[in-house]
């Protein structure tokens, strides 16, 4: 069973991202997670994202967006989640902006993990209790233990 | 001509065999593709099992957009998923209107009424799929 707060770390989370548009955002927390030393592959890491990005909407509308890939940077399952207050432009369906932007990447072999922890992150997201409780936490460890109690 | 192409799954439809012919039809027309699924309106007071049932289906039908979506990506696809909560006929005439889709795609479920789908849409066109895709 795939659990979105154990792919997660506090240091993962940005409360209050400091980038205004998507490409940017998704840069930051590709840092995020660089920095943390889960990336091996910064360069490839982000070319596999963008690559999606420029194919789909990953803004799942009602705030959300959750940029994702495969890929060969990573071994593990990851998460970082990053907040706007001001919303970024996610080219969602619903043409409103993403203020929780949640970015996954997993190793190109587990497709069954990466398929769940979308489909899980997505279900999770879709109740509007979440997403306020999300918007409203005040520090990294409050977003890790909402994500625990919604588990 | 046919820029968004709408594609209603039925909840807890898992045969991704059966997309082939409308990830097609996407390809062929440069369109984009939605993938929308309805999830049954939820009872105001459901029992501990209703809950479950419900839950196991709404993470079956987040679990399959997300099959469909890697297939897409695949075939450098443009798609958008959509999981709505109503009557499936309603939201997507709904969504067809709110998102300005130019064509309809879907298969011939037992929950769906295609009669009132077709009323519903008006003069947006629908395109039913068999179980082989075509």
């Amino acid at each position: 069973m795939i659990r979105i707060s154990e792919a997660i770390r506090e240091e993962g989370i940005v409360l209050n991202l400091k980038a205004q548009e998507k490409v940017a955002v998704i840069k930051e927390l590709v840092s995020v997670m660089v920095d943390l030393g889960l990336i091996q592959d910064e360069k490839t890491f982000l070319a596999d994202i963008l690559k999606r990005e420029n194919l789909e909407s990953t803004g799942i509308g009602l705030g959300v967006a959750i940029p994702h890939a495969r890929t060969t940077a990573t071994n593990e399952l990851l998460l970082a989640f990053g907040r706007s207050a001001k919303g970024v432009d996610f080219n969602s369906l619903d043409g409103k902006p993403s203020h929780l932007i949640f970015l996954i990447a997993a190793p190109e072999e587990k497709k069954s993990h990466y398929i769940m922890a979308l489909a899980r992150l997505s279900k999770m997201l879709h109740k509007e209790e979440m997403r306020t409780r999300l918007s409203k936490a005040a520090t990294p460890a409050e977003v890790m233990e909402i994500l625990k109690e919604a588990e | 001509m046919y820029r968004r192409l709408l594609c209603y799954v039925e909840a807890g439809e898992t045969r991704l065999e059966e997309l082939e012919g409308v990830l097609d039809l996407a390809s062929q027309l440069q369109s984009r593709l939605i993938v929308l699924a309805v999830l049954p309106e939820e009872s105001p007071d459901p029992s501990k099992e209703e809950k479950q049932e419900r839950d196991i289906l709404e993470d079956r039908t987040w679990n399959f957009l997300y099959e469909i979506e890697d297939v897409a990506f695949g075939r450098e696809l443009k798609i958008s998923l959509m999981l709505e909560e109503g009557k499936p006929e309603e939201t997507i005439a709904s969504v067809v209107k709110s998102y300005e889709v130019d064509l309809c795609a879907t298969f011939l479920y037992k929950g769906l009424d295609a009669e009132l789908l077709l009323q519903k849409l008006g003069s947006t066109p629908l395109l039913f799929f068999n179980q082989e895709g075509r």
